[in-house]
C-alpha cells in the first residue's frame, strides 16, 4: 500500500506543478487554454534534446528546457491568448485547441512520433516497510510540496501575488485602483507555462515521452481545476493530490480505469457541486 | 471645470442606454446623480472611469479627454470609482486592501492606513482581519478609504449607502461630509434625505437622460421637490 500512496503522491505532485498554471488562466482570463498541454511536451522534449548539452547533468538540462519552453509560452500568449480575453469561452477552447494540434504535428516533425524514454536521473531507491521506492519518486514529491509552499507566500505575501489574488475574485476593482491586472496576468501564465514544461521534465523520467502526452495532462488539469476550483489555489493542491491518489489505487486494483476514475469523480462533483463555465 | 461630460451617448449592444447625457463638476464640489433603476446612473459612472466606451461624445477631465481610456489609466490620472455593492478583496486582509490601493499610485502605505482611521476608528481593530469578514458599512468604508489613498483629485462614489441599516448610513453621510469641500466627488444615491443634506449640484436622471440639473440651494434643500422630479 504505501507503493500505491508514493505513487499517488508522484502523480498528484506532478499533476498540481501542470495544473497551477492552467488553473491560474482559467480562473483569471476565463480561458481553457488547451495549448497548456503543448508546453508540457515541449518541456518534456526539451530535456530530452538538451540532456546531452548538459552533458548528461539531469538539473542543468531541466533549467536548460525550462528557459527553451517559455517562448512557447510567451507567443501562445501573446499571439493567441491575449486576443481571446472577454471572448466566448468556445473561441479559447478551439483556438488553443488548435494550438495543441500544430505543436503535436511540429513535435513529430522534429523528432518523430515513436515515445522516447528518458532514464531516471537519480537511479537508486529507498527501502521503506520492505519496499523499494525509487528515490527520484521522492524527489518529485518533496519538490512538488516545496512548490505548493513557495506559491502559497508568494500569493499571500508578494504585491504581484496578492494583485493576481484579488484579480481572480474582481479583475474590475483591480483596474479601478489604476492596476494594469493584464500585465500581472500575464506574469502569471509565464510562472504558469514554466511550470508545465517542469511537470513535462519531471514526468518525462517515470513514463516515456511521446508527441501526444500533451493531450492526456490537459484532460487531467481540466478534471482537477473542475474538482478544485478555478483559480482556487488551494483547491488546485487539494484536488491534484486526491485526483493522483484516486488514479494510484484504482490501477492498483485495474489498472485500465486509471484515468477513467478521475472523470467519474469530476462528474461526482459536478453533479453535487454544479459550477458555471 | 474638473469634469465636463459632454452629450454622450452609451450603448449595451444594440440598446441604448444613455442619450446625449451631459454634466459638469466643478472642483471641491459634491455632485449627486439621483434616479429610479435603470436611468443610467451606473453607467454614467462607468463611462467616467472608463469601464464604458461613449458611443458619441466626450469625457474631459482637467481639459483632458478621458473618454475611451481604459479604467486603469483614469484611476492613475485620479479619478476613483468605488463599485456599488461593496466590492472588497474578500481573500486580502484589510492592509493588504490598501497596500494594493497605494501600490500603483506610490503613495505611502503608513500614511493610506492613517487615513482610513482617521475616517472611521472602528478599522484599527480590523486592519488585519480578511475583508470578507467585514459588515456591509466596514466594507464601504474601506472602499472610500482604498480610494482616497495617494489623495485623489475626483471620487466617484456609487450607491454608498445602500442596503445599510440606518445607524450605518448616518455614518457613511457623516464621513461623506467630512471629506465635502476637501476633494470633488459624484456621487449615486437614492437617499433623497442625504442627497439633500449634503450635496451642492444635483442631476436627476430618468430613463438614461439628464432629466433636470439643480444648483439652487433651495432648491437641492427640499427633498420633496426633487422627490416631485422623479
Amino acid at each position: 500500500m504505501f507503493e500505491v500512496i508514493a505513487y499517488g503522491l508522484t502523480i498528484g505532485g506532478i499533476l498540481y506543478i501542470v495544473s497551477i498554471g492552467f488553473s491560474l488562466t482559467f480562473g483569471s482570463m476565463r480561458i481553457v487554454n488547451f495549448a497548456h498541454g503543448l508546453v508540457y511536451a515541449v518541456g518534456a522534449y526539451a530535456l530530452f534534446a538538451l540532456l546531452p548539452v548538459a552533458k548528461g547533468n539531469f538539473v542543468i538540462a531541466a533549467i536548460l528546457a525550462i528557459l527553451a519552453s517559455l517562448p512557447v509560452s510567451y507567443v501562445i500568449e501573446k499571439f493567441v491568448i491575449r486576443r481571446l480575453y472577454g471572448k466566448s469561452i468556445d473561441y479559447a477552447i478551439i483556438a488553443s485547441y488548435a494550438v495543441l494540434l500544430i505543436g503535436v504535428d511540429l513535435i513529430k516533425w522534429i523528432w518523430g512520433a515513436s515515445p522516447v524514454p528518458i532514464s531516471d536521473p537519480v537511479g537508486t531507491s529507498v527501502s521503506f516497510f520492505a519496499l523499494e521506492i525509487p528515490l527520484y519518486r521522492l524527489i518529485i514529491i518533496g519538490l512538488s510540496f516545496l512548490i505548493f509552499i513557495s506559491l502559497s507566500i508568494f500569493f499571500k505575501k508578494s504585491i504581484i501575488g496578492k494583485i493576481v489574488v484579488a484579480g481572480l475574485a474582481d479583475r474590475e476593482a483591480v483596474l479601478s485602483l489604476g492596476i494594469d491586472i493584464d500585465k500581472y496576468f500575464a506574469i502569471v501564465f509565464i510562472l504558469g507555462s514554466a511550470l508545465a514544461s517542469l511537470g513535462g521534465i519531471l514526468y518525462g523520467p517515470i513514463s516515456t515521452i511521446h508527441p501526444y502526452m500533451g493531450f492526456r495532462i490537459v484532460t487531467l488539469c481540466f478534471a482537477v481545476v473542475i474538482v478544485g476550483g478555478m483559480g482556487n489555489l488551494r483547491g488546485t493542491a487539494i484536488a491534484s493530490y486526491t485526483l493522483g491518489m484516486v488514479m494510484a489505487v484504482t490501477a492498483w486494483y485495474w489498472g485500465a480505469a486509471a484515468d477513467a476514475m478521475i472523470f467519474v469523480v469530476m462528474a461526482v462533483v459536478l453533479i453535487f457541486r454544479p459550477i458555471e463555465l | 471645470m474638473l469634469l465636463n461630460v459632454d452629450a454622450i451617448n452609451v450603448h449595451y449592444g444594440s440598446a441604448q442606454v444613455l442619450h446625449d447625457v451631459s454634466i459638469n463638476v466643478k472642483e471641491r464640489e459634491l455632485t449627486c446623480i439621483v434616479g429610479r433603476n435603470g436611468a443610467g446612473k451606473t453607467t454614467l459612472l462607468k463611462t467616467i472611469s472608463g469601464f464604458l466606451k461613449p458611443t458619441r461624445g466626450t469625457v474631459t477631465f482637467e481639459d483632458r479627454t478621458i473618454s475611451g481610456m481604459r479604467p486603469d489609466k483614469v484611476a492613475l490620472l485620479g479619478v476613483k470609482y468605488v463599485f456599488q455593492d461593496k466590492r472588497v478583496f474578500g481573500d486580502l486582509t484589510v492592509r493588504d486592501n490598501m497596500e494594493l490601493a497605494a501600490y500603483p499610485i506610490k503613495a505611502n502605505l503608513d500614511e493610506a492606513i492613517e487615513r482610513l482611521f482617521s475616517i472611521s476608528g472602528k478599522m484599527k481593530k480590523l486592519i488585519d482581519s480578511k475583508a470578507k469578514g467585514l459588515s456591509g458599512g466596514e466594507r464601504q468604508i474601506l472602499l472610500i478609504g482604498r480610494a482616497l489613498a495617494g489623495s485623489p483629485k475626483l471620487l466617484l462614489i456609487d450607491e454608498p449607502t445602500e442596503g445599510l441599516a440606518a445607524i450605518v448610513i448616518n455614518d457613511i453621510a457623516r464621513i461623506l461630509m467630512e471629506m465635502k469641500g476637501r476633494l470633488s466627488m459624484v456621487v449615486v444615491e437614492q437617499n433623497l434625505a442625504i442627497v439633500s443634506r449634503m450635496a451642492d449640484r444635483v442631476y436627476i436622471m430618468k430613463e438614461g437622460n439628464v432629466l433636470r440639473e439643480i444648483t439652487e440651494e433651495a432648491e437641492i434643500r427640499d427633498q420633496a421637490y426633487i422627490e416631485s422630479l422623479l
